[in-house]
């Protein structure tokens, strides 16, 4: 299914539960949607570059298994932005239940 | 088989080497970490690899996006350019080519250009222009900016006696002086999380 425009709410959401490294969110959001919403991966990371330029996301750098992975977390403005967007998203998607149920 | 590496290749094109260096870390990572869960899965290596590439889409596509939002070498270059108080290169040739053409042929045109330029490498030097302007000072640039062009358009037109075309030329030149400097604030806005914007950015 298409993510257009979707990507960054579902990384807030993804990231609103406990920060994660850019792997882990993509397989967290294919997992969580039942396989339903799939995307390249590479996709995932411009969205998270996005993000951190506008503030909703930081980061730092964690060593694993003598690999450095970049750990993003959620910031308060992203908290925000993903309370917003949960009320449109919700808004929208009652108008078009309803739409669709007077089909 | 395409390799990461020819994949990174593909996807890096045209950014600076910081935003390519950060690329090629976050894949280089994100790649080994896919391969890490397919080997854990009893996934044998080639597949693996195969899968961890597949995964990641068209490395064309992967870059046009990194495009948007990461500086690419031509910004990194604008960006080193307009944060020094120093005029660019062509705009000290303008300054030494015109100061020759006044010497040399001594006709008030030659010197009103001299005079202008001296004056605007002056005013490029003034700590008025920061990214982090206010909207008076932004204003003040604006003004400055208006006033020297129609300076240099009545320059050119009075003391030049010139065509048509010339007027008109320069016209668009000043038209597309002030869409290119608010294009490249809008594109380094963006671009540049508010934080590492440089302290000073003389634009």
């Amino acid at each position: 299914m298409n993510l257009r425009g979707t990507l960054p709410t579902l990384i807030l959401e993804a990231l609103a539960l406990h920060p994660d490294h850019g792997y882990s969110i993509a397989q967290r959001i294919k997992e969580r949607s039942r396989g339903v919403l799939d995307f390249k991966e590479s996709t995932l990371y411009p969205a998270l570059h996005k993000l951190e330029q506008e503030g909703r996301i930081d980061f730092s750098e964690q060593v694993e298994n003598g690999r450095t992975r970049r750990v993003y977390r959620i910031t308060h403005a992203g908290r925000k932005a993903l309370a917003k967007d949960r009320e449109e998203w919700r808004t929208l998607s009652r108008a078009v239940s309803m739409i669709l149920k007077e089909a | 088989m395409q390799t990461l590496e020819q994949w990174l290749e593909v996807a890096t094109q045209g950014l600076c080497d910081s935003a390519a260096a950060r690329v090629r870390a976050e894949i280089g990572e994100h790649y080994l970490s896919a391969l890490e869960s397919a080997n854990s899965a009893g996934v044998d290596q080639r597949d693996a690899e195969r899968r961890a590439l597949h995964a990641l889409g068209e490395a064309k596509v992967a870059n046009r996006q990194y495009r948007r939002v990461l500086l690419t070498e031509s910004e990194a270059r604008t960006l080193s350019g307009l944060t020094s108080r120093w005029p660019h290169p062509f705009g000290i040739f303008l300054l030494v080519a015109m100061a020759i053409g006044a010497i040399a042929l001594r006709t008030a045109l030659f010197n009103y250009l001299f005079a202008y330029f001296v004056v605007l490498v002056v005013l490029r030097a003034l700590p008025v222009s920061s990214i982090r302007a206010g909207w008076v000072v932004r204003i003040f640039r604006w003004v400055n900016l208006t006033v020297f062009y129609t300076m240099w358009l009545v320059g050119v037109m009075d003391l030049g006696k010139s065509p048509a075309v010339l007027l008109v030329g320069m016209t668009l030149f000043n038209v597309v002086a002030v869409v290119h400097t608010e294009y490249t604030r809008f594109v380094l806005r963006r671009k540049v999380p508010v934080e590492q914007w440089p302290r000073m950015l003389w634009i």
